[in-house]
């Protein structure tokens, strides 16, 4: 058993689940908020009131997994999509590291990491593209803090990128569409990632402002824009064609409504993420895609 | 093989390792001090051991000295030293008495030997008398020349360290020369 929680700005939401390296059998769920001023691009500013405010959530849904695989979902990951030259795998942690420090201009105290998306070729020669994800070291140190604090075992620190990348990559929308967006709807933040011939290309993060304050209404109306503005985007690739598709994950409660204005207003076929194969257990809900993305371990 | 997920609890803790592998100066110092401390602190407790099995071997070896047998042959020890000491004098006295005994004059057959070799079918002697490194040779000539080559005679065979005769005495009835020759007998060989 092993517990997931996704750090967003605002929330936190929490997995249960019995994990494999092919499946992930969900027991329970769970989400609540906490003031967004707790959690910042530094990490978590308040991890007295964080870890009692988890601790209370955990007791109350009795939740008493100790291995815990945490999922930041905010501003304070960076990534990069970089292309690398195909040297020995040992180098690549450092090649990215420079070229992240180079790129971004990012300071020493950053920790980075990678994953391996395809490869591309580039003037004649080949090159591994890899999604690069930085974070400062203090935003660890206070998630291992918390976890100390609440008992938990830390065991992964993963970015909603890569969890959305694991979820994704068996799904046959994603695979056999020529450019596809995911729309990964939160409470005030939405990303938008394209997708290529099956493979990633980019993400946007977008900030959805006064989310809680408008209606339904206008945040599903903010939400097409955005998704408007990355379908423009996506006519400026090399394909030279416009998004065939879009994906919803996200707030449930709204991604229905969502569905229809976007097929209705942008006239690009879209659909609600389906439960991936791989998970099973109790009713699935789109809202904990990144957390049950995070349990997945390749 | 290509890295298919991310943790960054990975590299944070490789990082942490990898800080934790360098070492400061002050750490340097610390632990430059902290192996001295050691070093000397486990010389001393070498010595404070050597100290202590050297005096538990003083305590054995005391024991064993002033054990009964060992102070019985101790004594005896120092007897056979006494007596070998004594010894070595009886043996620097000895070679002195046999040096001195080397050296005194010797009357032997020798020296009669000489006397008689030397001696002219003339003179007879009525006695031969040793006494205090001096041979008295009592003598009856009829020649009275005679005795005096003799003496010459016996002074250069140089086997003495002197010969003399004092004057003679006539005697009417058998007309002969009597009289006394000395010879100082020389000492060592």
């Amino acid at each position: 058993m092993a517990l997931s929680i996704e750090i967003r700005n605002g929330f936190v939401y929490l997995v249960e689940a019995r994990t494999t390296k092919t499946s992930v059998s969900i027991q329970k769920t769970h989400y609540y908020s906490f003031p967004e001023e707790w959690v910042t691009e530094t990490g978590v500013n308040n991890p007295e009131g964080f870890s009692e405010l988890l601790l209370q959530n955990l007791s109350e849904q009795n939740i008493k997994d100790k291995k815990a695989y945490v999922c930041i979902n905010n501003s304070s990951v960076i990534y990069r999509e970089l292309n690398l030259p195909r040297v020995d795998d040992r180098k690549i942690p450092l090649l990215v590291r420079s070229e992240m420090m180079s790129a971004l201009n990012l300071t020493p105290d950053y920790i980075m990491d990678y994953v391996y998306l395809n490869e591309v070729e580039s003037d004649g020669s080949m090159y591994y593209r890899v999604l690069g994800v930085a974070m400062l070291k203090s935003v660890i140190e206070s998630v291992l803090d918390v976890a100390k604090r609440c008992h938990l075992k830390l065991q992964v620190v993963d970015s909603a990128t890569n969890s959305i990348l694991k979820l994704v990559q068996d799904n046959k929308s994603v695979q056999e569409s020529d450019q596809l967006i995911i729309a990964d709807v939160g409470n005030g933040h939405l990303k938008l990632y394209l997708y290529e011939n099956g493979e990633y290309a980019l993400s946007r993060n977008n900030k959805l402002i006064a989310f809680k304050e408008n209606s339904n209404d206008e945040i599903v109306s903010a939400i097409v824009d955005n998704i408007n503005k990355m379908v423009q985007f996506s006519y400026t690739r090399r394909l030279g064609t416009d998004a065939k598709k879009v994906i919803l994950c996200g707030n449930d409660e709204i991604l229905e409504e969502l569905q229809k204005q976007v097929s209705e207003n942008l006239l690009i076929d879209c659909e609600i993420l389906k439960k991936p194969t791989f998970v099973t257990g109790m009713k699935y809900e789109n809202r904990y895609v990144n957390a049950i993305g995070t349990l997945l371990r390749k | 093989m290509k890295k298919l997920d991310i943790n960054l609890l990975v590299p944070y803790k490789a990082e942490l390792t990898r800080k934790a592998n360098k070492i400061s100066p002050l750490r340097l110092y610390f632990i430059i001090l902290i192996a001295t401390i050691l070093i000397v602190g486990a010389y001393a407790l070498k010595l404070t051991l050597d100290n202590i099995s050297v005096n538990d071997e003083i305590t054995e070896t005391r024991a064993y000295i002033e054990s009964p047998t060992v102070s019985e042959k101790m004594n005896d020890l120092s007897k056979i030293q006494e007596n070998l000491n004594l010894l070595d004098q009886i043996e620097i006295e000895a070679t002195t008495l046999k040096d001195v005994i080397d050296y005194k004059p010797r009357f032997d057959s020798k020296i009669l030997d000489i006397i008689y070799y030397e001696r002219p079918n003339t003179i007879e002697f009525s006695n031969i008398d040793f006494s205090s490194n001096m041979i008295s040779l009592d003598y009856s000539t009829k020649n009275v020349s005679d005795v005096s080559n003799y003496v010459l005679r016996l002074q250069r065979t140089y086997s003495f360290a002197d010969v003399s005769y004092e004057g003679y005495a006539y005697n009417e009835d058998t007309k002969t020369y009597t009289g006394i020759i000395v010879c100082l007998m020389k000492g060592g060989n």
